[in-house]
């Protein structure tokens, strides 16, 4: 019965237009950020010309961060680094649109009425996404992998790819996804709790928000060490963690950029990976209170 | 699987905070019978429906289909019921064909009977368009052909003319009779009087949340005859007398008529207690009556 539904959450899906534009504004600001990467880069090395003034932007070693995501593997590890960005946007709204939107037409009625099992319509909703999701992500990493191949020839950068780097990148998708899975997650509950899109999508941006707020403050080292392990109990800290691990794990490190994206400065891994279950299962379970345990329709 | 009743609701009632949408609510639709439900606006019948699809939690009783609990095992209670609930909800981005293929896949069927069904609603030559750009009444036949795709043994339909234009409307009831003639169990819920005089064999009437008159037309309309009598002199103390008389139900006046809600065998009796107290009845006669006339009397 679960691959029954799951076959008809995934036809709904694939076939909604919602999806599909998503992922095109999503490949539309990595082709952006990949081209501003080149401009600075081409700059840097003189490839582009300023004429006789010396443009100074970044240091040498952040000019080597990103002539790394400019060629392979790196180019995994930054188109990555922007699915766990821009994507978990982009994620929440796709998630609150999937199951808000079934309140709003109805359709929830007419499915459930047809089969019962609420529960199982989540998991299998849930489970669409996630493929959706990955689909998403092969397709991003293989437009950036065509930028990659462009710019680093354009650049004379050296690439190389091992089958481990190949294996890293199956990981590494499973990670991000992992990372994007409580902001999803967040955004089916309060679309089921709100029974409509807007309360999905606007639900799950505000946690985005408030969660990204207090990463800030953490970020920022403000409050000691007692309010650090506090804010370290909330999403941020602990998706950057994994994020940068991520990012590690293609030869890239953010914390050129940020410092406060050091591994050091992060929680561990096995906390990163512990509190983000225990935010996955709490709003998962809420999802499932909120479609299970309430009428669908209400007074006539 | 009973082979004699299709459904039956014990006591089922629900409330909505203060207010009671429907009061101990019984019924016995035997299986293979056209059943009205038929009520006033806000009567109950679209929530008594949601309840016997599993979509709204009875505040207490209990309704079965087929033996099985709704409440209890929702899945197995379900398995042999198609219903068309108030207005037809689909994915306005999907066609015909995958509206339908999502509903087959959320039962866990193939998709064989989709075109079946769409011949048998006359959508085949449509059902590659989008739904969002159905009329009304195309919109309704395919909410029919959703009901109809696991080929039920019991078929709820809930205002299944709403919004027909007078062709379309003739077409739906042909498909009703046919899908009746079949043997099928078809619960029917519908404003239209006539119409559901003109298909159901049975009728229950609900009024504010309970069941106010249940059983075969023939037999409610039958009861429920009015006794005309026309007065010459007398009119009030002949209203006054009836209205003492135990088995006469209510008595209206209307200039020098009285319209007597009483079994259409008392006519003669009528005249002789009229008669014997001295009023001058100029004539006396049985008015033809309707499921209209007896809705009309019981919802006031």
């Amino acid at each position: 019965m679960f691959l029954s539904l799951l076959r008809a959450e995934w036809l709904k899906l694939r076939l909604r237009p919602l999806g599909w534009l998503l992922l095109a504004i999503f490949l539309v600001l990595i082709a952006l950020y990949l081209s501003l990467w080149y401009v600075i880069a081409a700059l840097h090395s003189g490839l582009i010309g300023v004429g006789e003034a010396e443009l100074v932007i970044l240091s040498d070693a952040q000019i080597a961060q990103i002539e790394r995501q400019l060629s392979f593997p790196g180019i995994f590890g930054a188109v990555l680094g922007q699915i766990n960005g821009i994507g978990g946007i982009l994620a929440v709204i796709l998630a609150g649109g999937a199951l808000g939107s079934e309140y709003g037409w109805g359709t929830l009625r007419t499915q459930l009425s047809h089969a019962p099992q609420r529960g199982q319509l989540l998991a299998a909703k849930c489970v669409a996404l996630a493929l959706l999701v990955l689909l998403a992500m092969v397709i991003a990493l293989a437009v950036g992998s065509a930028f990659a191949l462009l710019y680093s020839t354009a650049l004379g950068l050296e690439n190389y790819l091992t089958a481990a780097d190949l294996a890293r990148i199956v990981l590494g998708m499973g990670r991000a996804l992992f990372i994007l899975a409580p902001y999803m997650l967040a955004s089916l509950a309060c679309a089921a709790l709100g029974r409509s899109v807007l309360s999905g999508i606007g639900g799950g941006m505000l946690f985005l928000i408030v969660d990204i707020g207090l990463g800030s403050i953490d970020m920022l080292g403000a409050g000691g060490e007692v309010v650090r392990s506090l804010l370290n109990l909330s999403l941020q800290p602990n998706i950057n963690a994994l994020v940068v691990a991520n990012s590690r794990s293609f030869g890239i490190d953010q914390s050129v950029f940020a410092r406060a994206l050091d591994l050091a400065n992060l929680p561990p891994t096995w906390q990163a990976v512990l509190i983000i279950v225990v935010y996955c299962v709490l709003f998962y379970y809420m999802a499932h209170q909120w479609l299970t345990k309430r009428d669908i329709g209400g007074p006539v | 699987m009973s082979n004699e009743v299709a459904v039956v609701t014990a006591q089922l009632s629900k409330r909505f905070g203060q207010r009671v949408a429907v009061d101990a609510l019984d019924l016995h639709i035997p299986c293979g019978t056209v059943y009205g439900l038929v009520g006033p606006n806000g009567a109950g019948k679209t929530t008594t429906i949601g309840m016997l699809l599993g979509l709204i939690a009875p505040s207490s009783g209990a309704a079965r289909i087929f033996g099985h609990d709704v409440q209890r095992a929702t899945a197995q209670a379900l398995r042999s019921v198609g219903a068309m609930i108030e207005a037809p909800a689909f994915y306005p981005y999907l066609s015909a064909y995958n509206n339908l293929r999502v509903l087959a896949s959320t039962r866990g069927l193939t998709t064989a009977r989709i075109d079946t069904v769409l011949t048998l609603v006359e959508l085949s030559t449509r059902k590659r368009d989008r739904f969002s750009t159905f009329s009304q009444g195309m919109k309704q036949r395919l909410a029919l052909a959703a009901a109809l795709l696991a080929d039920p043994q019991l078929i709820i339909l809930d205002e299944p003319t709403n919004g027909l234009d007078p062709a379309g409307t003739v077409e739906m009831r042909k498909l009703v009779q046919q899908l009746a003639a079949g043997g099928r169990t078809i619960v029917l819920c519908s404003h239209q009087l006539h119409e559901v005089e003109q298909l159901c064999e049975r009728v229950a009437i609900l009024h504010s949340g309970r069941l106010v008159a249940e059983g075969r037309i023939a037999d409610l309309v039958q009861q429920r005859h009015v006794i005309e009598v026309d007065v010459l002199e007398g009119i009030e103390q002949a209203q006054t007398l009836l209205a003492t008389i135990a088995w006469v139900r209510s008595v209206e006046r209307d200039a020098m008529r009285l319209r007597v809600y009483a079994p259409p065998e008392r006519a003669a009796e009528i005249n002789r207690v009229l008669t014997s107290a001295g009023v001058a009845v100029a004539a006396i006669g049985l008015a033809e009556s309707s499921l209209e006339s007896v809705f009309l009397e019981l919802t006031k």
